[in-house]
């Protein structure tokens, strides 16, 4: 199979940042501009841009072997990512709270808010980049792209923490994110099913023939399918108002066939032919 | 708010996360060839383990206080001081009664956490002994430190030993004892600073999964127990987890300074 050139790590760094960050803005700007519950999927498309960088993270630390099982590390970000989120989001509120950057931007949002999910991903940088140096200087991993690679992932867990919450509550304000997705129990699976589109795909492609595509390709197919589920219980939270929700469950559904059939494809090109040789024969020819 | 109330919420973190570090080290974790009896301990991985213990040790923890915030076991002060955020100030913290309470809920959770590894020690080792038919056995130490009984001779070759023998099982319940306290120390902490049930409870999960992750990657993914040679880097765990769980304890302190 011809070599494809990989896409660098910093690229989809830059993508899943910039991307992430855009997308969970547009989503609550759009729905509070318009007064609707149309654009919480836009939360969505930011996690899966977030779950594309920390999928190709993920596989940049554990194409070396952590010894310990490559879905360990995934819980790891999702646990150091919590706590910068909801901090970062407690800043936010903190700003409008104490009338700094309290202007109206739009439809209602004050501009402090608006500094609530840069601030989650800072601080989760910060975070990795900590535990990135326990692991790599205290641990003596011997990682090279340890330390790197820990800062990315847990900027990846918090901007997908952000992307699920605005699908599932349609804002990113610290007492959305308690009242609707902590205290309703919906926290649980966007703890584990929001890890595993990260942490699945090398895990599930790992050998001696992975490849990039391929791996980003089934994180994809595995994000889209968290995203039909979060639609779902996005149900909950606007029950009067389902317009929103449809359209996430509906496009996730229809994305989730075509990524299935892209990976479909990238698994058969990696495929060879094996000829059927029969069993071994008892006696050796000859004796 | 206090200063003593966020020093202290620091220090419950760091202490609470460096007991589940070290907890780690006591518990057989396997992995996947202990799952097919090649070798010993419990057949899977730290992360799910820490989990499942972690996760009833909460439970255990967070049924007592509500038990105590309900008023159904009675400790007066202890339901106000968690509801207005006092508790760890420092008149309340030197009261007799709340450091009760907060000793029983430490207790429920170490219950809890040990009664799930003794769980996950026991039953597969039945399994193993009359399912697969495999004699308990360590790879590591010739005889058995606590019973004595000789281990080489029924080691398979080719293995690393088979089931959870009985020095790894007492090994295993000093580690659900730290991790239990850890655990409800570090729930507690979140608890006190006026964060929702659910937040504490998930910060705390949170914080456990990042020590057990971190103590996995020194024991290199498994551990038989204390008797292991590999036992010997807890050092390291220990200075890890505790800037670790600092760091965590200053954000989740930064989360309690903001919300005042």
């Amino acid at each position: 199979m011809s070599e494809v050139k990989e896409i660098d790590w910093y690229t989809l760094a830059g993508a899943g940042i910039i991307g992430g960050l855009i997308c969970i803005y547009a989503a609550v700007i759009l729905d509070a501009a318009l007064g609707v519950n149309y654009f919480i999927f836009l939360g969505a498309i930011g996690a899966i841009l977030a779950t594309l960088w920390g999928a190709d993270a993920v596989r940049k630390i554990c194409k070396y072997g952590i010894g310990t099982g490559v879905p360990s590390i995934g819980m790891l970000a999702f646990g150091m990512g919590l706590l910068a989120t909801l901090l970062g989001l407690k800043f936010g509120d903190y700003l409008v709270a104490k009338n700094i950057l309290a202007m109206e931007v739009v439809g209602g949002i004050k501009a402090g808010l608006l500094v609530g999910p840069l601030a989650a991903l800072v601080m989760a940088l910060v975070q990795g980049f900590v535990i990135g140096f326990i692991a790599q200087n205290i641990l003596k991993m011997k990682i090279p792209t340890m330390q790197v690679g820990m800062t990315m992932i847990s900027g990846a867990a918090s901007l997908i923490y952000l992307g699920y919450t605005v699908t599932i509550a349609g804002a990113f304000d610290f007492g959305t994110l308690v009242n609707n997705v902590i205290n309703t129990g919906f926290i649980a699976p966007l703890f584990i099913v929001g890890a595993l589109p990260m942490l699945h795909p090398f895990n599930a492609c790992l050998g001696p023939d992975e490849n990039q595509r391929r791996t980003l390709t089934l994180g994809v197919e595995a994000a889209l399918m968290s995203t039909v589920i979060f639609g779902i219980l996005s149900f909950a939270i606007f029950p009067n108002d389902i317009i929103g929700p449809v359209i996430t469950v509906l496009l996730g559904l229809v994305a989730w066939v075509f990524a299935y059939l892209a990976y479909w494809q990238k698994v058969k090109e990696s495929g060879t032919i094996i000829l059927p040789t029969g069993l071994l024969p008892k006696k050796e020819e000859g004796q | 708010m206090d200063p003593i109330t966020l020093i202290l919420i620091i220090a419950l973190i760091a202490i609470g996360g460096l007991a589940v570090g070290i907890g780690v080290h006591f518990v057989p974790v396997g992995g996947a060839p202990a799952a097919m009896a090649q070798a010993t301990g419990i057949g899977t991985g730290t992360t799910m383990l820490a989990a499942s213990s972690g996760f009833l040790g909460l439970i255990s923890a967070g049924l007592v206080t509500a038990e105590i915030v309900s008023g159904k076991i009675s400790y007066p002060g202890f339901a106000e001081a968690v509801a207005n955020g006092t508790i760890f100030t420092m008149d309340k913290i030197t009261d007799p009664t709340i450091l009760q309470a907060i000793a029983i809920i430490v207790v429920a959770g170490i219950v809890g956490a040990m009664l799930m590894m003794v769980i996950l020690c026991v039953m597969p080792n039945i399994l193993y002994i009359f399912g697969l038919g495999v004699p308990l056995a360590s790879a590591k130490v010739k005889k058995d430190p606590i019973t004595g009984d000789v281990q080489y001779t029924y080691v398979t070759k080719g293995t690393e030993g088979h089931g959870t023998p009985t020095v790894a099982v007492i090994s295993s319940l000093i580690g659900g004892l730290l991790g239990g306290a850890g655990g409800a120390l570090i729930y507690l902490a979140l608890l006190g600073g006026q964060l929702s049930i659910a937040t504490a409870a998930f910060g705390a999960v949170g914080i456990f999964f990042v020590n057990s992750v971190l103590a996995s990657y020194n024991i290199t993914g498994t551990i038989e127990g204390f008797h292991d040679p590999k036992f010997k880097r807890w050092p390291r765990a220990f200075i890890a987890c505790l800037v670790a769980s600092f760091v965590l304890g200053i954000w989740a302190a930064g989360i309690v300074f903001l919300g005042a």
